[in-house]
């Protein structure tokens, strides 16, 4: 034990393990060459999927709108339409900003935090969430990339605002 | 960047969304990496590790069928862990602070906050062949040292003997 009297004694017992760092060994670096046209290739590859992210895209908003109606409509049902939306939600949020859609990103992104903050699902909080699948739906609609410029700035603040009016701070 | 031949390198990806392990492998054999394993859970994540060896493992944190904090635990913690120090990439959408501050105090070795680009997760990748940290086990964690910069003009309590 240490006598110094700053040490906390719960904290100072610790071993130090030297890490092999067997991915070291393993990749070798080639020196002088950039990753920039590696990167470039890898982010291309990507880029292909886009028409099969904008399919999804599409499928989870109507996705969306059915479990928010199945929830309106079977009060039973809330929690596990709820686990349904909070996953969709959470899913677009993760990938929309790969294929050039931070927007749907930071909408599904707040759809997810609202779900998270909510104890009980009534009808004022699926409306809220409604309001998340409508600007989700404009988004595809008028075809925002980016962020959307003035009209998808205009979306998100009237999410927020919606939010505001709904949840006490 | 420094260029990294990582044709020998093995991955696990562990997501329970298809199209996003679609995502990460398209990232990673655009990067020429040959030797790539999906999981589709936390659970066919374990089984995928007690049979194969992986130089690295990316994991999302939340899905359905077990989630990544049960993988970080199996792969840190369990006694019968084939790889206690496997370097763990934490991949996901949840970028709370107290989500980031739990997986790292589960052990992750690195985040990557979705939405994932080739950049970010090529960054991840140097940093763990370039900068591997040592690894600590104490009366409660075990894993990569969470202390990354040193502070020489640190004031506060000293927590470790050596400090």
């Amino acid at each position: 034990m240490s006598s110094d009297p700053q040490v906390n004694p719960k904290l100072s017992k610790f071993e130090i393990i030297e890490n092999p760092n067997k991915i070291k060994l393993k990749a070798k670096p080639l020196p002088g060459r950039s990753a920039d046209s590696m990167l470039k290739k890898a982010n291309s590859a990507v880029a292909e999927m886009s028409g099969d992210f904008e399919l999804i895209y599409s499928t989870e908003i109507e996705l969306l709108a059915r479990e928010i109606d199945h929830a309106r409509q079977d009060p039973i049902r809330v929690g596990e339409a709820i686990d349904k939306i909070r996953n969709s939600l959470h899913d677009l949020r993760g990938q929309a900003g790969t294929f050039g859609f931070p927007l749907v990103s930071k909408i599904a992104d707040s759809g997810c935090k609202y779900i998270d903050r909510q104890d009980n699902f009534g009808i004022v909080e699926l409306t809220v969430l409604g309001v998340h699948v409508d600007g989700l739906r404009a988004v595809k609609h008028e075809a925002l990339r980016g962020d959307g410029g003035p009209l998808g700035q205009k979306l998100l603040k009237g999410i927020v605002a919606v939010i505001k009016k709904h949840e006490p701070a | 960047m420094q260029l990294y031949d990582l044709r020998g390198i093995s991955f696990l990806i562990v997501d329970d969304n298809r199209f996003m392990r679609r995502i990460i492998v398209g990232l990673l054999q655009g990067m020429d990496v040959t030797e790539i394993t999906e999981a589709r859970s936390g659970k066919q994540a374990l089984e995928k590790l007690r049979q194969n060896q992986f130089d690295v493992i990316i994991t999302d944190l939340e899905m359905e069928d077990g989630n990544g904090f049960g993988v970080i635990d199996a792969i840190r913690g369990d006694d019968e862990s084939p790889d206690p120090m496997l370097p763990i990439i934490v991949l996901s959408a949840n970028t709370m602070k107290h989500t980031i501050l739990q997986a790292r105090d589960a052990g992750m070795t690195e985040f990557l906050a979705k939405p994932v680009t080739a950049d970010t997760l090529y960054r991840r990748i140097v940093t763990i062949i370039e900068g591997a940290r040592s690894f600590v086990r104490t009366g409660n964690y075990f894993g990569p040292d969470r202390r990354r910069k040193s502070d020489t003009v640190y004031m506060g309590p000293k927590r470790r003997r050596d400090d």
